[in-house]
């Protein structure tokens, strides 16, 4: 019995010893696997800017950029292709990013961590005809005739978000969660619910029926600091190894708590007569200021106050079907939308294109946003092992066919692999 | 929205800095969060566009012109049925009669010397005892002095002497050279016995001659004695004196026994009395240098003033003393009174060092001071005069002091700078020839054209705040615009006008003053006509005549600095009238800059819109000059606006709408940013003429100026 107790204890010992000889080979094993598979840390700038609408067509937009004078015809082209009311968009953002992205090991997936910091400008407007034709012309034309302005809308963002993002796998679910600093920088928005104006023919007066809010954060500084803010960003793709999926973004959801806000409500019906002075014989610099003032202080405030304000987000839906053929890679459609004046949800098919080892393209038809019909194309080179270049446009359509479509943007990235 | 060049540019940079860092390997080592941090923020969008013009029609200012805008509140007098009149009352002359208006200053000079030193009288007293006496007298004075207390007989002794006694008064003077005064001594015999054969004399111990040398041949016992001599001639007299008794006898007691008491004695007793020292180094008494009362009188005043209220003066004293002593001085005009209180002030001048002067200097505001002008008391018919009074003395001081008749206080009193702002008494008789020129600014700004009055009440009103008649004579008046001049055409010139004396209600008050009022109307003068012209100066020739008119003096006139005569005009216009192409100009300063800042216009009209209810038409046109006033282009208008429409009373019934617009082309733009001043032109033209016109105070132009013009958007 106690030889049967030593044997047992001695093979028990041996056995353990044999065991663990064994998890440190696969702890190396593993180990070595993860270091082959790990993927290296990129880090990256991007550029993105553009200008889109759903009216103007891109030729104008083009002269408008670069002219440095705009004639009455150039004008009269611009207000001809308006009917009813445009939105405009434009935006522009700049990012530096590192980024770790995830990998699969064994079927394991190792996620990834993404640090970047953006800065985004975005303007958005959504003008009636009369706006744009007020702007370009004047009132003159108007003189004699009742025109309006309502609901017109304009809103412009400047912010920098410092982000976040981390990515996992669950159930065969991939997930990228992430949070946001966000600071704000600027902010404005005007909306107007009722503009009635009617100008006398000899200009004797000048009859105004108003109702609109103002909100503009006032602030000279060059790199001005008027608000903070938190978002996040989640996003899903179901399932994420399939040769179908569904994604979902949800992106820069949060807000921005903004200061030294200037806001004005204005609800009144007035006629404006001229500065009006007791006696015109001694119209002085003060007594000027102090009219001009008057009028001012009925159009606009200059009272300071506070405002919490939705970040602009931006909502992603994407259902993909993966090819594996030789070039083409993956077919999808998807809808997207940004809260912002004018952009109304975007609709569009896409393909993904691999062609040899370093060229990515992307091709997406789509409608909505603040264009109308959009070819964005996108496309990726890989260039000397570490570096990959980014080159996108959200119309390629825009320069092609220029009397046509109604916008576009340009998006340029170069990502260097540590 | 614009991609713009430099935002390209920043693109571009944002690319360069990118490539730097990777080529370097920056982003290796480490992550330049800050660099890239302000690259980012660097980067925020321009979104500024292209130009381009937009044609604005607007208005600009709007302003309602009434009568108060074109004619001071102050020129307007409204009748019972709203008509305007303008009402002016201007100050055409003011004159004054140079009775107390010019200052008046009188000095007193005196040089004060020792003449009257007074040294007092000093006394000197010793005395010599029997005792001292008989000591010196041998046995026989032994013999008295064992007998001490006893009665006997005290034998006849001779040849007491000789001795020296000092007299010392040096603690009253030090010595003293004397023009003249006295030296008394005085013995009274105290001892038992006769002493006959006195032979004294007596001199300074320093030495030198005897002041008295004497011999007396008996003074009985008991009896007084006295001599006196003159000390003259420049004799110095020393404080430390000696008297030296050269020899005594004595017959003794006759063979009488007599009370033998050793301090019985003659008591001897120096006085120095009346004396006129030449100098005199002594503990000096009180000295009185001066006493002057002087009359003043205000010359060349033709009036006979009794008293004056000083507006403006001072009371001055200046000494210079070479006395060692302190002087005071006191200068005062009894007749001058503030607040009951007399004028006076009292003055030390300090001693002087040796061998040197002192001086001082004060003075006195005698500003509000009431000045009886009628002398010294009890002083008849006496006028324009007041009287001071100057003393000056020495306080003793105590000390020991040099005086010489040698020294002097030179001493310089007196008013000076003195304003009488007003006098009382009899003005005297006075002429006042005098031109004024008025200026005129009720029309300063129109020019040319014809106005003609429907009617026009002027009068002349003449002030005189003076306490006496004033007889005044208007020689002329005219009115005058450039080289052309109206004179005035009315009985009333050259003529003698009376104008009643003025009332002084409390002293000092403006008084109430005496009146003469003038109406000038159409009827009897062409006043109208001097109006007409625009006149911008009136010119008055004035004569004035004071006191003409009395026969006797009256001392109850009054005349007051500032206030004189002023000669007013009254003016009433009722705004009945017409106007034919009357100018009215006017310059503003103008700055282009302020009004368009970026330089935005570009072309366009300016128009002015009136709704106008006054009964004149205007013509504008609007003078751009440089900054040396030199016109440099105009803003013309063929459209005028139009005047209310009027009845056949002259009076607007209806507003009438006009519009007036002025170009303005790149050519008058560009010559409008040289602008830094603007004429403004208007001609005024009232409606149905020849017929005149009413102004009410309703009377009114909205005027609207709008803008419809080309601007440059963008910077």
């Amino acid at each position: 019995m106690r030889k049967i107790l030593a044997l047992l204890l001695c093979s028990v010992s041996f056995l353990s010893f044999s065991q663990t000889d064994s998890s440190k080979a696969d702890s190396l094993l593993i180990r070595k696997l993860l270091l082959l598979k790990d993927t290296r840390p990129i880090v990256g700038l991007e550029f993105n800017t553009g200008v889109a609408n759903n009216q103007i067509n891109f030729n104008s937009i083009w002269d408008f950029a670069n002219s440095s004078f705009l004639n009455n015809d150039f004008k009269e082209s611009i207000v001809s292709d308006i009917s009813g009311s445009t939105s405009i968009g434009y935006w522009q953002s700049y990012q530096f990013s590192w980024d770790k992205p995830g990998y699969w090991v064994l079927g394991i997936y190792i996620p990834g961590k993404k640090f970047s910091i953006r800065n985004d400008y975005y303007l958005s407007t959504n003008s009636p005809k009369e706006a744009i034709e007020l702007a370009l012309f004047g009132n003159k034309r108007f003189a004699g005739n009742t025109f309006s302005l309502a609901d017109a809308a304009y809103e412009s963002w400047w912010y920098t978000s410092f982000d976040y993002e981390y990515d996992f796998e669950a159930d065969s679910i991939h997930y990228n969660v992430g949070g946001a600093l966000v600071i704000g920088h600027e902010y404005e928005k005007y909306t107007v619910e009722k503009a009635d104006f009617f100008t006398d023919p000899n200009g004797e007066f000048l009859d105004a029926d108003l109702n609109y809010k103002l909100d503009r954060t006032d602030d000279p500084n060059t790199i001005p600091l008027n608000g903070i803010g938190l978002s996040g960003n989640f996003a899903i793709t179901v399932p994420s190894r399939s040769k179908y999926y569904l994604h979902f973004a949800l992106k820069d959801l949060g807000f921005i708590y903004w200061r030294n806000v200037q806001t004005t409500e204005v609800d009144s019906s007035f006629r404006f007569n001229g500065l009006t002075f007791d006696n015109i014989f001694e119209i002085t610099d003060s007594l000027r200021d102090s009219e001009t003032d008057k009028l001012t202080n009925g159009l606009y405030s200059d009272e300071n106050n506070e405002r919490l304000r939705l970040l602009p987000f931006y909502v992603h839906l994407k259902g993909g079907l993966k090819i594996k053929k030789k070039m083409l890679k993956e077919v999808y459609a998807h809808v997207d939308y940004r809260y912002l004046i004018g952009y109304s949800p975007r609709f569009g098919v896409g393909t993904d294109w691999k062609f040899k080892e370093n060229h990515d393209l992307t091709t997406e038809l789509n409608y909505g946003g603040f264009n109308t019909l959009a070819l964005r194309a996108q496309y990726k080179i890989r260039l000397w092992d570490k570096y990959q270049l980014l080159l996108a446009t959200n119309n390629i359509l825009a320069p092609a066919l220029p009397g046509l479509s109604t916008g576009t943007s340009i998006h340029l990235g170069l990502f260097y692999t540590l | 929205m614009a991609l713009k060049d430099n935002k390209m540019q920043k693109t571009l940079v944002c690319f360069i800095i990118l490539q730097q860092m990777i080529t370097k390997y920056i982003l290796r080592a480490i992550y330049p969060l800050p660099l890239i941090l302000i690259t980012l923020w660097s980067c925020k969008p321009d979104t500024n566009s292209a130009k381009w013009d937009v044609d604005l029609i607007a208005p600009i200012i709007n302003s309602r012109i009434d009568i108060n805008d074109l004619v001071e509140d102050s020129l307007i007098a409204v009748d019972s049925e709203n008509q305007i009149s303008l009402y002016n009352r201007s100050r055409l002359a003011n004159f004054n009669f140079d009775r107390i208006s010019e200052g008046f200053s009188k000095f007193f000079e005196n040089t004060v010397k020792l003449q009257n030193i007074n040294l007092g009288t000093r006394i000197v007293e010793n005395r010599i005892s029997l005792g001292e006496l008989a000591a010196s007298a041998g046995i026989t004075g032994t013999l008295i002095i064992l007998n001490n207390g006893n009665t006997t007989a005290i034998p006849a002794f001779t040849g007491i002497g000789p001795s020296i006694f000092p007299l010392d008064a040096a603690d009253l003077f030090q010595t003293m050279t004397l023009d003249d005064g006295w030296l008394v001594v005085e013995i009274h015999n105290g001892l038992p016995i006769d002493i006959t054969n006195v032979q004294y004399s007596m001199q300074n111990q320093s030495g030198g001659s005897p002041i008295i040398s004497k011999t007396v041949p008996l003074i009985s016992a008991g009896a007084d004695y006295s001599d006196s001599i003159q000390l003259n001639n420049g004799v110095v007299v020393e404080g430390k004196l000696e008297a030296l008794l050269q020899n005594m006898d004595t017959p003794g007691s006759n063979g009488n026994a007599v009370l033998i008491d050793t301090s019985d004695a003659l008591d001897i007793k120096v006085t120095i009395r009346d004396l006129k020292p030449f100098s005199a180094t002594a503990i000096f008494p009180d000295q009185i240098l001066l006493q002057d009362t002087s009359d003043t009188e205000i010359e060349d005043f033709s009036g006979e003033l009794t008293s004056m209220h000083v507006g403006e003066g001072k009371m001055v004293l200046n000494a210079t003393s070479t006395i060692e002593d302190e002087i005071v001085f006191s200068y005062s005009i009894p007749s001058a009174v503030k607040n009951s209180v007399g004028l006076e002030f009292t003055e030390n001048v300090p001693p002087a060092p040796i061998g040197g002067f002192s001086s001082h200097y004060a003075e006195k505001d005698i500003v509000g001071y009431d000045v009886d002008l009628t002398g010294q008391p009890g002083a008849m018919n006496v006028y324009n005069t007041f009287f001071t009074i100057t003393d000056g003395q020495i306080d003793s001081s105590g000390n020991l002091i040099n005086l010489s008749l040698t020294d002097s206080v030179f001493l310089k009193t007196g008013i000076t700078g003195l304003i009488a702002s007003r006098g009382y008494g009899y003005l005297g008789l006075d002429i006042l020839q005098s031109t004024e020129e008025t200026k005129v600014d009720l029309f300063d700004d129109l020019q040319g054209g014809i106005i003609d009055f429907e009617e026009i009440i002027i009068s002349v009103e003449i002030d005189n705040y003076i306490g006496a008649p004033i007889d005044a004579r208007i020689n002329s008046l005219s009115s005058s615009k450039g080289s052309q001049t109206k004179n005035l055409l009315w009985t009333n010139l050259n003529q003698d006008l009376v104008i009643p004396a003025a009332t002084e209600n409390n002293p000092g008050d403006k008084p109430s003053p005496g009146k003469l009022v003038l109406n000038l109307n159409k009827v009897n003068s062409n006043i109208d006509e001097l109006l007409e012209i625009q006149p911008n100066l009136m010119v008055t020739n004035l004569s004035g005549y004071l006191n003409q008119s009395l026969t006797v003096p009256d001392y109850n006139q009054f005349i007051y600095l500032d206030y004189g005569m002023e000669i007013f005009i009254s003016t009433e216009v009722p705004l009945h009238m017409s106007a034919e192409n009357v100018l009215f100009k006017d310059t503003s300063d103008f700055n282009y800059t302020n009004l368009d800042p970026s330089n935005r216009l570009q072309s366009g009209d300016l128009i002015v819109i009136a709704d106008n209810y006054f009964p004149f038409q205007v013509n504008m046109d609007l003078i751009l000059l440089n900054s040396d006033s030199v016109a440099i282009d105009t803003l013309v208008s063929s459209e005028f606006i139009k005047p209310g429409t009027v009845n056949t009373d002259g009076t607007v019934t209806e507003k009438i709408k006009s519009m007036v617009r002025y170009e303005l082309t790149p050519e008058i733009i560009a010559h409008l940013k040289e602008s830094e001043f603007i004429l403004f032109e208007a001609t005024f033209n009232t409606a149905s003429l020849p017929n005149k016109v009413r102004f009410y105070t309703d009377s009114h132009m909205d005027i609207t100026l709008s803008g419809d013009v080309t601007l440059r958007t963008g910077k």
